[in-house]
């Protein structure tokens, strides 16, 4: 049975009375999803009786299937395409929203994986100066999204801080003068911050992420300083810091800070140890977030790298290890990968995660900006530039305007590609409408933007996450602690005024 | 369709290192045959040869000849064949309500017509008779959108119904023209 699972041989079908949907064998029981995001966990037995047509009116599961679009003569066209738009919010937004600003291509570590392609920290020659930010801006403010996300990223942006405060006000100042809504993220390693640039950072709401791999030990094997030393604990100082006077300052509650971990090879060991240090230092979620074969990451794969099944067992293992402790109480940090997937499995809304979208987040969700003002389709797309190969370069800000960049060949190819319908099996998968294909991972990795999904690490990577969530959602234990977990999301978002879903995750 | 997996039966030709299965494009549909054939391509090289209206002859060899044998392939292929012809006639069975539910989405995501629970919230109006005034509001609304849908017709290429190639200026320089 291939990958996409098949029906039992032999198996009884009446296709008259199906409604458009996909649906997954689960072992013992099977997975119904629909383009309108609806879901059912059946039984086996039910799912023959399905198939079969044998699912009488009189049934208890007939208003169940009713109700949620898998019967053909019995479909609520109004509600399942109020569905349709709420499950894909993103699809109706005018462009791009998040922006990502590449200040310094300059960094002071270099990271076992990293995918920024990096320079060392004498090239100033790669820093963006303060024109080429003012016209990046311009453009930036030139697309038609009437929400704007501008994020810093690098190399290490606070070794360009000039050009960060500059973009930081000149934004602020031009989305007060159009009424634009504008959102503001800084990704550091934190090894450069000051109590000064942290005061500027909060006066002008700019929230702030970093990289925290785990304990020393590992944190500090994948994330060296060049020339040597240890980063990890200067991360943790500075996370520590910023929590205490975000808890200080009610104004400040919603700029508290976040962190991102990559898995690594070395990250195996160490499931619980990562999860207890993040618990320790009181951040509210953990992003267990696999590694791409993109940029050095893909010369060293055979050292840092793993199989896409190795992954999905880790996450696995990670995952009942969080809600172990959901559970017994003595945490209740959540899980980001699943946090967005529940988002849009349980409640049916986009929560704005760039790689998971059909079409992908690809120029229609995102655009990365280089030192130098190139544009590209997303920061992976730019980091493949930098090993010499231009193909998702889509524009310049200094010359080109938005027309053109919607309108490039680039961008064209990137949509048709990423649209989940134009894939074979993505189009027959029961994730399709939660789903999402990257084309810059398919291009390094299988050298086609559409790639080869039955061979695709990326699919087999997704695949196992999502089957892990959906066990979870059927083990009643773990369910109360997803719902919990979607709860407090909701809320967090609604207090703070500040992103709504179905906007850009801030922070990737 | 209905089905209880009554069609003939077909036999692979195995060797040590092949399986061919001769395959009725007709009665299968081209469409499973392929779906089939591209599902098997993480364990096998998978060629294709015949004709894509009459016969096709379908050549599967192990990527891993250690790990699965001719005849396993031949069955794995032949199981999700029968799948995807049941996937294949699901899908072109809902083609049409799936268009007209997304042009739906399209409406309501436009605001052309309301969202399910905006009606709902408004029961009290939908009871009582019309005004004048509402009917002629409701019949300048269709006339819009039938003009709307008949510029969009006209258009072949490159249609932007939702003005996503204007830059945000010339967005706010039409709301100003139109006195937004």
């Amino acid at each position: 049975m291939s990958r996409l699972t098949a029906l039992a041989k032999g198996a009884a079908v009446d296709t008259g009375k199906l409604a458009a949907f996909n649906f997954r064998d689960m072992g013992g029981w099977h997975l119904l999803t629909n383009d309108w995001g609806q879901f059912l966990m059946l039984s086996t037995e039910d799912f023959h009786r399905f198939m079969a047509g044998k699912v009488a009116a009189s049934d208890p599961l007939y208003p169940e299937l009713e109700s949620r679009g898998f019967l053909k003569d019995r479909l609520d066209f109004p509600q399942l395409a109020a569905n349709y738009v709420k499950r894909s919010s993103f699809q109706w937004f005018p462009g791009p929203s998040l922006h990502m600003i590449v200040v310094t291509l300059r960094c002071n570590q270099k990271c076992q994986y990293c995918h920024s392609s990096v320079v060392d920290p004498s090239r100033t020659d790669t820093d963006m100066d303060i024109a080429t930010a003012k016209k990046t801006v311009d453009f930036i403010f030139s697309t038609p999204n009437p929400t704007i996300c501008i994020e810093f990223q690098g190399g290490e942006p606070l070794l360009n801080w000039p050009v960060v405060k500059f973009i930081t006000e000149y934004a602020q100042a031009k989305a007060k003068a159009g009424n634009r809504k504008l959102l503001m993220a800084l990704v550091c390693n934190f090894t450069l911050m000051t109590e000064d640039k942290l005061d500027f950072l909060f006066d002008h709401h700019v929230s702030i992420c970093t990289s925290l791999d785990g304990p020393a030990e590992l944190h500090n094997k994948n994330r060296p300083f060049l020339g040597g030393g240890e980063a990890q604990p200067k991360v943790v100082h500075w996370l520590e810091t910023i929590q205490e006077r975000c808890n200080a300052d009610p104004k400040k509650k919603y700029y508290l800070p976040g962190a991102l971990m990559t898995t690594t090879r070395f990250s195996f060991d160490y499931g619980p140890q990562i999860v207890d240090l993040y618990v320790k230092l009181g951040l509210e979620q953990i992003f267990l977030r696999p590694l791409s074969p993109i940029g050095y990451a893909k010369r060293v794969w055979k050292d840092v790298g793993y199989e896409a099944e190795e992954f999905v067992r880790f996450y696995e293992k990670t995952l009942d290890y969080i809600i172990d402790l959901n559970v017994s109480g003595k945490s209740d940090i959540m899980e980001r990968m699943a946090l967005i997937l529940l988002s849009k499995i349980v409640k049916g809304e986009d929560p704005g995660f760039m790689d998971l979208r059909s079409p992908a987040g690809a120029v229609l969700g995102c655009l990365a900006y280089n030192y130098n003002g190139e544009i590209f389709v997303s920061d992976e797309g730019r980091m493949v530039d930098h090993q010499g190969d231009p193909i998702f370069r889509v524009g310049d800000a200094t010359k080109n305007d938005w027309t053109s960049v919607i309108d490039h060949p680039t961008t064209r190819a990137c949509v048709t590609a990423s649209t989940l319908d134009n894939q074979p099996m993505c189009q027959q998968c029961a994730y399709k409408p939660y789903c999402g294909v990257e084309p810059v991972f398919h291009y390094e990795t299988q050298k086609s933007v559409f790639g080869q999904m039955p061979t695709s690490g990326w699919c087999v990577s997704h695949m196992g996450v999502f089957d892990v969530i959906f066990r979870k959602l059927r083990d009643p234990r773990s369910r109360k602690v997803m719902d919990k977990w979607l709860e407090r999301d909701q809320c967090r978002w609604q207090e703070s005024g500040n992103v709504p879903a179905g906007e850009p995750e801030a922070v990737r | 369709m209905k089905s209880k997996n009554k069609s003939k039966k077909i036999i692979p030709k195995l060797t040590s290192a092949h399986a061919a299965l001769s395959l009725d494009v007709k009665t299968l549909g081209l469409e499973a045959v392929y779906g089939a054939a591209y599902l098997m391509m993480d364990k096998a090289f998978v060629s294709l040869s015949g004709d894509r209206a009459g016969k096709v002859v379908v050549s599967l060899r192990a990527k891993d000849p250690k790990a699965v044998k001719p005849k396993a392939l031949a069955e794995e292929f032949l199981l999700d064949l029968e799948s995807q012809k049941v996937r294949w006639a699901v899908a072109k069975n809902n083609l049409p309500i799936r268009e007209h539910i997304a042009e739906q989405a399209v409406l309501i995501a436009n605001g052309t017509i309301p969202a399910p629970s905006a009606a709902a919230a408004a029961p009290e109006a939908a009871a009582e008779e019309l005004t004048a005034e509402q009917r002629a509001e409701i019949e300048k609304l269709i006339s819009e959108v039938e003009s709307e849908i008949k510029s969009m017709n006209d258009k072949k290429v490159a249609a932007d119904p939702k003005g996503i190639k204007a830059s945000w200026e010339e967005k706010q320089e039409q709301g100003n023209k139109a006195g937004l």
